[in-house]
């Protein structure tokens, strides 16, 4: 059975999920609103305040063949920081052919290492992973 | 009719849309959205509205904006872009609130950008992205006559030959119902006919027909908007108050005498349409219907009042209360965050008492009683008394006979009799002596009491009677010998604070006889005559002939030996023969300073015949007044003043009698230029062919007290109503009220507290960030208050 695919765009993963998610589905632009209470009235109300994205944060994982790649890959996730937002496919799912949803990269925090152990699997079979943690905003974009 | 106005219940509130529409002129046709880097600006979300304050006047609405520039994600492409800073200001601009409830309105707004004000981020690593935020604040269109200044004024010129009427154009800035200059400068200055739909100023600076507020708002909007290069109105301006309406009514009860030189239109607006009588007014723009071709766009001024019931004045004069009134429930609504109900005691008064200016009674006596014993000058019947000192008469009556130590001039009576004269006439000149035979003074012991001073006039009255407030009052101001009597109609004025005006309140064109001053209407001059008018100077004239027995046949007419009367500046115009001219001359002068009138002969002595004492000093027959015809000021001289009334004229009513009887809080309007001119009767306002003309019935020449009792009246209705200021602040934006609007009361159903205040502000906030947006619903009165 083939890996699933993960990617932020160019960006492939071997893993990719949210914090705080059992899952780790990236989280889709929602309605946000406020809620509004009167003393002496009963009941509460609640104005609306349109549908926009919350910052989260999401951790990727991807081996490389060796630190030289590992190297450049940390310095081109930096480079996304404040670029066009990018489209995310998680679980072969495209967020933005399916929902109309790109992701705005606020920050990024990568390492990467080499592993101890005979690789066995990802994307490579290589010996150094890179880990990082996003920072990003989901934003309804229409092209 | 009061309306509920139920703010509804809803749980769930939608934020609203904003789009924001620019043009560079005001039409609607002409307004697209914000042309922002491009792409549909409806879109893009760094252009937002941080607070739209919509005001009744003197207020201006505001409207605060706010744009981000710099490397922007397009939500259209999905991809950071490049957007230039706005540059709008200038602009006009439209501001759509969206609805948010299916039975609601859209809020649309227009005004013109007349401020930024811009925070600088920087430009970017490569020095070619620069960023920030403009702030950009559009005021209201009443903003646009704040901008333009009146300068000139338009006439209504009907003197041309071609054509029947011509609208004449000159400089300076006419005020209305004014006449800048003049002792009593209100006069009417309106033309007598309209044209092309409002009326002009006459063409002679006084008319017969005065401006009331609604034709002068109508004439400043036609004529003093703001214009295109080619000379038209910019947009047309429109009162919304039709003929016959009640929004007509608010301007037509009071009567407007404003200055328009160096003012703009709106602060000539914010008087005309006065906050002191209760009446208020906002601008707002209609677009033309597009479904009608002559329709086109215009703002319009909208009048409201601040009163619950129709008020009557008189029998043909009402006020009418608000008409759009209504009732605000808001019990149950989720989203009220704050509903503020102030109370302000200030404002609870008892009375409320207009003042006008101070009264004035004219009147004509005698200088003296008719038996003067120059032994008992300070008699009380005696009204003038020598405004000089015996001395000062001594120095004067010896003149160069005598030093200045008042010792024989040994080389005086060597002269000749012309160069004694002529020294006495250089000794006389001196300041010294100034004020002998020339200046009378009001006598400090004056009873008050005014005689007719010619045969067959024997009526006495007070020269300063209790003139009451009630201008349906008939009042008596004939002297009784009662003290009760006379305590009620004998005002209590020290003598020597009497105020002798320079100028009658009567006017030279004007026929007062007879009982004409009660019967007739007397209007200023006819434009198309263009006779002006002016007020008669203090009159001071003398018997001059005639034995003052009168002889007349059976049709009353005089055949023998009549009196003859000649004003004192005009003497000699009478003389039959040279014996009886006169070749000398006299003027008149009132000094400002106190209670004294100068009655200048030229030489002083010869109105003085038994005070002046020739004894050695004069030889010179040429300075004596026994050779001259002279006249004795005590004996011949009679005046014709207007005095000014000690009280102002007013009107009290009591709104509410206090418990312990004292009045607590009491409000004062001040009404400029409100007059009540009372002329007794038998007062002489002119000599015909030596024959005093008098008014027999004497009466009111301007009589404003029905003017100040309907203010008076207005003023009680409205501060006889409690009222209270509400500020009540909802979590959502909507069409839901207007300006002017009266909230009469608020909490329809268990607790009903009165309001009874216009709404003069309504005010949306979109906070920046994710805040829902608010409005805010103010009522007050301090806006609109007749103090």
């Amino acid at each position: 059975m083939p890996l699933p695919i993960y990617s932020l765009g160019d960006f492939l993963f071997v893993n990719f999920s949210a914090s705080g998610n059992d899952d780790g589905e990236p989280m889709l632009p929602q309605e946000h609103s406020e809620v509004i209470q009167r003393p002496n009235v009963r009941g509460s109300g609640i104005v609306r305040l349109e549908r926009k994205g919350i910052p989260f944060e999401m951790r990727s994982m991807v081996d490389v063949d060796n630190e030289a790649a590992a190297n450049l890959l940390v310095g081109n996730y930096y480079l996304a920081v404040g670029t066009d937002p990018l489209a995310i496919v998680w679980r072969d799912r495209d967020y933005f052919t399916t929902y109309g949803v790109k992701y705005f990269v606020l920050a990024v925090m990568a390492t990467q290492s080499r592993v101890v152990y005979a690789p066995v699997g990802g994307l490579t079979a290589g010996n150094f992973v890179v880990r990082a943690t996003w920072h990003l905003l989901p934003v309804e974009v229409q092209s | 009719m009061t309306t509920v106005q139920t703010l509804d219940t809803v749980r769930i509130i939608d934020t609203p849309t904003i789009t924001v529409y620019a043009a560079d002129v005001l039409a609607e046709t002409e307004f697209t959205t914000v042309d922002i880097a491009g792409v549909n600006p409806a879109e893009i979300p760094y252009l937002w509205v941080n607070r739209l304050r919509i005001m009744a006047a003197p207020q201006v609405d505001t409207c605060e904006m706010q744009f981000e520039y710099g490397r922007k994600l397009n939500p259209l492409s999905g991809q950071f872009e490049l957007v230039e800073p706005l540059e709008i200001v200038d602009q006009f601009v439209k501001v759509v609130i969206g609805k948010t409830l299916d039975t609601d309105k859209e809020i649309i707004w227009y005004g013109r950008i007349k401020h930024e004000s811009k925070q600088v981020f920087g430009a970017g690593a490569n020095q070619d992205e620069p960023a920030g935020m403009q702030f950009f604040t559009a005021f209201g269109l009443l903003h646009l006559l704040d901008e333009h200044f009146n300068l000139g004024s338009v006439l209504y010129d009907n003197t041309s030959t071609t054509t029947f009427v011509e609208e004449k154009t000159i400089q300076g800035a006419i005020p209305f119902n004014l006449d800048p200059g003049g002792v009593y400068p209100e006069t009417g200055n309106r033309s007598q006919f309209d044209h092309d739909g409002c009326y002009l100023f006459s063409l002679g600076p006084r008319s017969k027909y005065k401006w009331n507020a609604a034709q002068a708002v109508e004439y400043l909007l036609k004529h003093h908007v703001p214009l295109k290069s080619d000379g038209e109105s910019a947009v047309k301006w429109k009162l919304i108050a039709p003929v016959d309406s009640p929004e007509r009514s608010y301007l037509e009860w009071y009567e407007v005498s404003v200055d328009r030189e160096l003012r703009t239109t709106k602060e000539i607006l914010d008087e005309l349409i006065n906050r002191k009588r209760g009446v208020g007014y906002f601008v707002k723009f209609d677009p033309a219907d597009p479904d009608d071709p002559d329709d086109e766009d215009s703002i319009g001024v909208y009048l409201f009042n601040g009163t619950k019931d129709d008020i009557t004045l008189s029998a043909t004069t009402t006020l009418k209360g608000n008409q759009n009134q209504f009732s605000l429930d808001f019990e149950n609504a989720f989203d009220v965050v704050e509903s503020t109900v102030s109370d302000v005691a200030t404002n609870a008064f008892t009375h409320v008492r207009v003042f006008g200016e101070y009264m004035t009674v004219t009147f004509t006596n005698k200088m003296t009683n008719n038996f003067f014993d120059p032994d008992e000058p300070d008699d009380p019947t005696n009204m003038f008394v020598r405004g000089w000192t015996d001395d000062q008469a001594e120095k004067f009556n010896k003149a160069a006979s005598i030093n200045d130590d008042g010792t024989p001039n040994d080389t005086y009576a060597e002269q000749s009799p012309e160069v004694q004269a002529a020294w006495n006439a250089f000794a006389r000149n001196s300041d010294k002596l100034s004020n002998v035979y020339r200046r009378y003074m009001i006598n400090p012991d004056w009873d008050q009491l005014c005689t007719g001073p010619h045969d067959g006039e024997s009526e006495t009255y007070y020269a300063f009677p209790v003139i009451s407030e009630d201008p349906t009052h008939i009042d008596d101001y004939e002297h009784s010998d009662d003290p009760d009597v006379e305590a009620e109609r004998k005002e209590t004025v020290e003598n020597r604070r009497i105020k002798i005006l320079p100028y009658l309140v009567l006017k030279d064109q004007n026929d007062y006889s007879g009982t004409k001053i009660p019967d007739e209407e007397f209007e200023d001059d006819d434009p198309e005559e263009f006779v002006i008018p002016q007020h008669i100077p203090t009159m001071v004239y003398a018997h001059v002939s005639g034995s003052g027995q009168e002889v007349r046949d059976d049709d009353g007419e005089l055949v023998d030996n009549p009196p003859r009367y000649e004003l004192v500046d005009r003497l000699n115009y009478g003389a039959f023969d040279d014996d009886r001219g006169r070749r000398w001359g006299c003027s008149v002068a009132c000094p400002s300073d106190g209670p004294f009138l100068n009655v200048s002969a030229h030489p002083p002595q010869m109105i003085a015949t038994t005070d002046f004492s020739v004894d050695d000093a004069e030889t010179a027959e040429s300075q004596q007044p026994s050779s001259n015809n002279g006249l004795n000021w005590h004996d011949d001289l009679f005046v014709t003043l207007t005095c000014q009334h000690p009280r102002r004229l007013q009107r009290t009513i009591e709104i509410e009698t206090p418990d312990d009887g004292v009045p607590r809080n009491q409000c004062r309007i001040y009404v400029p230029r409100a007059r009540c001119d009372y002329v007794h009767a038998y007062t002489t306002f002119a000599i015909d062919k030596g024959i005093p003309i008098v008014t027999t019935s004497g009466g009111f020449v301007k009589d404003d007290r029905q003017r100040i009792s309907d203010i008076a009246r207005a003023a009680a209705e409205w501060y006889g109503q409690k009222r209270k200021t509400l500020n009540l602040t909802l979590k959502q934006c909507r069409n839901i009220v207007q300006l002017g609007w009266l909230i009469t009361d608020i909490g329809a159903n268990l607790s009903p507290t009165a309001i009874h205040t216009p709404v003069t502000a309504v005010e949306y906030n979109f906070p920046p960030g994710n805040q829902a947006p608010f409005m805010r619903i103010e009522t007050n009165y301090h806006d609109l208050d007749f103090t």
